[in-house]
């Protein structure tokens, strides 16, 4: 689909020296977090620089910040050498800053063309004048060589067409410089090949473009120069001909980790979870088994299935194929509540949306898994109350009763009450996804503790994590995912934040 | 942190969130008895509470159905199919048990319907509601071509007419199954899964209640409370007639409504649809005894309405939000 007369590389970039864009000491905080600081980069006419980091080292940030979706604490941004300030998305754009997110924004039901020109289609006496908006649309979708009809419905085009559209939508807006984030995410081969000859070809004519990406691979072929982002600082910066794949990975994840993790462990036991050749939408024949007293850390960059781990085996998504043993005996998990009767626990990552009914009390949430495992007919408010208060004060759970809903919760004291809804069933295994996503440092390793306690009395956590040091300071054993299937298992004593983001690329 | 203000749970009985209902009640109840001295008398009271009790049934299950997040708005044409069917049935000679049972079974089969679509196919419930209520009443016309057909068994009739103690059998019908369903959705387990699930189906799936067969039992309870409506209706008016209870799918709605539930799920109580259902009826009644004309009464209906929403609404903060 996308044809381009010449073959483009690298070597076509114009990489000038004239300084296009330039951000200076920029800081950003959130409550809890500090995202950014002090971060400086700045971008070439004609040049491809990298953006490159870990999960939350603070790459979308800094994306935003630049795109002016979020503005700094502290530090200027400078556009061909004067001072800019974006309060909103739309100065940036109008400034000549296209960006290309993850997830696309689009209409699906709605015409390419209509898409293209969304906000400013175009007029003749008050009425949506469709000629121009068509050929408009068809000429530049050609730009970046792609040949549509502009009166199909988006919906109907694939992901990589839709990038293009974005695309074509920023480069009519005489983009200067082009955020490109993740953008091969979810292309095949001959779409990503397309994709950097574009890439390519636009740094020839003078685009400047950052792009994000976690496949090392990539990066070789298509960009001048790498930034590497750790933890919200600049922590490299490479032209990439001096870059080996082993120095970027140690500059991406050298980190300390500090007593957050009170790991004591315990003495591995015998096998009580295991999967066989799991398949759904998202595996591609995951097989791994699970031992008693012991933290199983599964790892993975996004999208590369290691998330959907939990969710196949609680029975959320559709098994199309493979085993799940529980104990030794195969299980047939139908649902969650098959889950739950095998003793199984699933803490999902979307607390919110996933783990607790927001306007319903802690009392309610607390109880909800127990009432389905035991589905007496009468509720039992004596032991409503003895359970949830019991697990409040275990849990040291910051409520102010029983009766309040979990919406007024902070995140942390949230998890809590999703955790004590499923400590409570006693399960052998306890599948956590992402369990400390959101969640601040002092409960984070309040989470911790638990988990290590659990592991302690003889029961099993299947721990899915992004992130890498809560992953190496408390897994007993490592299993990495790449494209939907195991990349690789590693022991705690032996797993090195290298080896583990080496098999999470695919090496 | 943050301090957050902290909310009580609205769902599972708490007055503060009934307080406009009731107001509205008070107000009425004292504005009637002041224009007609005939108002505050036990025979009118028990009249209103009488005619309140065909869709004051099904209110109780229409308030489940909406708890949980869906929408049912069949339950005029439901009623009126159990109608014709109760007709044909005492037509035919059978006796009035099995009248009712035929009945009944007639409005399990319209609740089996529309929950079929929508928890095996998975469809909108609006939508298929929304074409279930134009194919039951297709139904109730096509099982008597469109006449209207009388009812001769007397025993069947009683239910609707009869007195036991003094009180309107319809009546005591009505409130037995308010009990029955505030028993339900306060004391059981089904109950509170109900509310889960209005709340956020996706976590209470997590959490293992099985949610696609929890809404089609609603949806089998809602068509069986249609079958008792209905009988009551035939009952009544010792009649079948295909084109009855057309608005009662919305003064069910509206009762729902005036008692606190949000049509978003989660939200809700069966005293509080008592409640709107006894606003309703006393209104009319009020209405008809000063003769108001039928036009002014739904106006007035309507207003009524959309003035207590207004006022829960912006008792919640809405004129201090911007979307």
């Amino acid at each position: 689909m996308n044809q381009l007369n010449k073959e483009y590389s690298r070597a076509d970039h114009i990489a000038s020296d004239e300084v296009v864009m330039e951000a200076e000491g920029i800081s950003k905080s959130f409550p809890g977090v500090r995202a950014l600081s002090s971060v400086s980069v700045r971008i070439r006419r004609g040049e491809v620089v990298a953006l490159l980091g870990e999960n939350g080292a603070g790459k979308s940030t800094l994306i935003k910040v630049l795109s002016g979706v979020y503005q700094p604490d502290e530090g200027t941004i400078r556009l061909e050498g004067r001072e800019v300030r974006f309060a909103l998305p739309m100065e940036a754009r109008s400034a000549g800053i296209g960006v290309i997110h993850q997830e696309l924004n689009y209409v699906a039901s709605v015409s390419v063309a209509e898409n293209i020109y969304m906000g400013n289609i175009p007029k003749k006496h008050g009425l949506v004048d469709y000629k121009t908006m068509y050929a408009g649309a068809e000429q530049m979708m050609a730009q970046v060589g792609l040949h549509l009809d502009p009166r199909t419905a988006i919906g109907g085009c694939s992901v990589a067409q839709k990038q293009l559209i974005e695309i074509a939508k920023a480069v009519s807006n005489h983009v200067r410089v082009l955020i490109m984030d993740e953008p091969t995410s979810a292309l095949n081969d001959v779409e990503t090949k397309n994709l950097f000859q574009f890439i390519h070809k636009a740094a020839s004519e003078g685009v400047s473009i950052f792009y994000i990406s976690h496949k090392l691979d990539e990066l070789f072929e298509v960009a001048d120069r790498v930034v590497i982002i750790r933890d919200g600082c600049v922590t490299g910066e490479v032209m990439i001909r001096d870059a080996t794949k082993r120095m970027l990975i140690s500059r991406m994840v050298g980190r300390d980790l500090t007593d957050m993790y009170p790991k004591v462990g315990a003495p591995a036991e015998e096998t009580i979870l295991e999967v066989r050749d799991l398949k759904t939408s998202a595996l591609r024949g995951v097989s791994f088994t699970a031992r008693r007293g012991e933290i199983f850390g599964i790892y993975g960059l996004m999208g590369s299935g290691h998330q959907q781990i939990g969710s196949a085996i609680f029975g959320q998504d559709i098994l199309l194929g493979g085993e799940i043993l529980v104990r030794g005996k195969p299980v047939k998990i139908r649902g969650p509540k098959d889950a739950i009767r095998a003793g199984i626990a699933y803490v999902p990552a979307e607390r919110k949306t996933e783990g607790l009914v927001l306007n319903q009390s802690v009392a309610v949430n607390t109880m909800s898994a127990y009432y389905s495992k035991t589905h007496p007919f009468l509720l039992s408010p004596s032991r409503d109350r003895e359970v949830t208060g019991r697990w409040i004060r275990s849990l040291s759970t910051k409520t102010p009763s029983a009766q309040t809903l979990v919406e007024s919760l902070s995140g942390g004291n949230q998890q809590k009450v999703v955790l004590a809804k499923w400590l409570e069933l006693e399960p052998d295994v306890l599948i956590m996804n992402e369990p400390t996503r959101g969640i601040d440092v002092g409960a984070k390793s309040e989470i911790y503790k638990i988990l290590d306690g659990l592991v302690g009395e003889g029961k099993c956590v299947v721990l899915i994590t992004s992130e890498m040091p809560e992953l190496l300071a408390m897994a007993d054993r490592i299993m990495v995912m790449f494209e939907g299937r195991v990349s690789g298992f590693l022991e705690a004593g032996e797993a090195t934040q290298e080896s583990v983001v080496q098999y999470a690329i695919g090496g | 942190m943050v301090q957050t203000k902290i909310k009580r749970p609205s769902g599972l009985g708490n007055l503060s969130s009934l307080l406009t209902v009731i107001c509205a009640l008070v107000a009425e109840i004292i504005f009637f008895a002041f224009i007609n001295k005939n108002f505050l008398t036990m025979r009118n009271f028990l009249n209103i509470g009488l005619y309140a009790a065909i869709v004051g049934c099904v209110s109780c299950s229409v308030t489940f159905i909406n708890i949980s997040g869906m929408i049912d708005i069949s339950v005029g044409s439901q009623i009126a199919v159990v109608g014709m069917v109760a007709a044909l049935a005492a037509g035919a000679g059978f006796s009035w048990p099995v009248i009712v049972l035929i009945s009944l079974a007639t409005g399990v089969l319209c609740g089996a319907i529309n929950g079929f679509f929508i928890t095996v196919l998975k469809l909108n419930a609006f939508i298929t509601t929304i074409a279930t209520m134009q194919t039951f009443r297709g139904v109730a016309y096509l099982l008597s071509d469109g006449m209207s057909l009388t009812i001769p068994n007397t025993a069947f009739k009683f239910i609707g007419r009869g007195y036991v103690l003094g009180i309107p059998m319809s009546l005591l019908i009505m409130l037995i199954s308010y009990l029955m369903f505030h028993f339900l959705s306060k004391y059981t387990v089904f109950g509170r899964n109900i509310y889960m699930i209005g709340g956020n189906p996706q976590a209470s799936f997590l959490s293992g209640i099985r949610v696609n067969p929890l809404r089609f039992r609603l949806y089998l309870l809602n068509g069986f409370m249609a079958g008792v409506s209905g009988i009551l209706l035939a009952a009544q008016t010792g009649a079948g007639i295909p084109n009855a209870a057309a608005n009662y799918n919305m003064t069910a709605l509206s009762a729902v409504i005036l008692g606190g539930a949000a049509l978003t799920g989660g939200k809700g109580t069966i005293l509080g649809t008592f409640l709107g259902s006894m606003v309703l009826a006393v209104l009319q009644n009020g209405m008809n005894m000063m003769s108001v004309g039928a036009y002014w009464q739904d106006i007035i209906i309507g207003l009524v309405l959309i003035l207590s929403v207004s006022i829960d609404a912006v008792k919640g903060g809405s004129l201090k939000r911007k979307l």
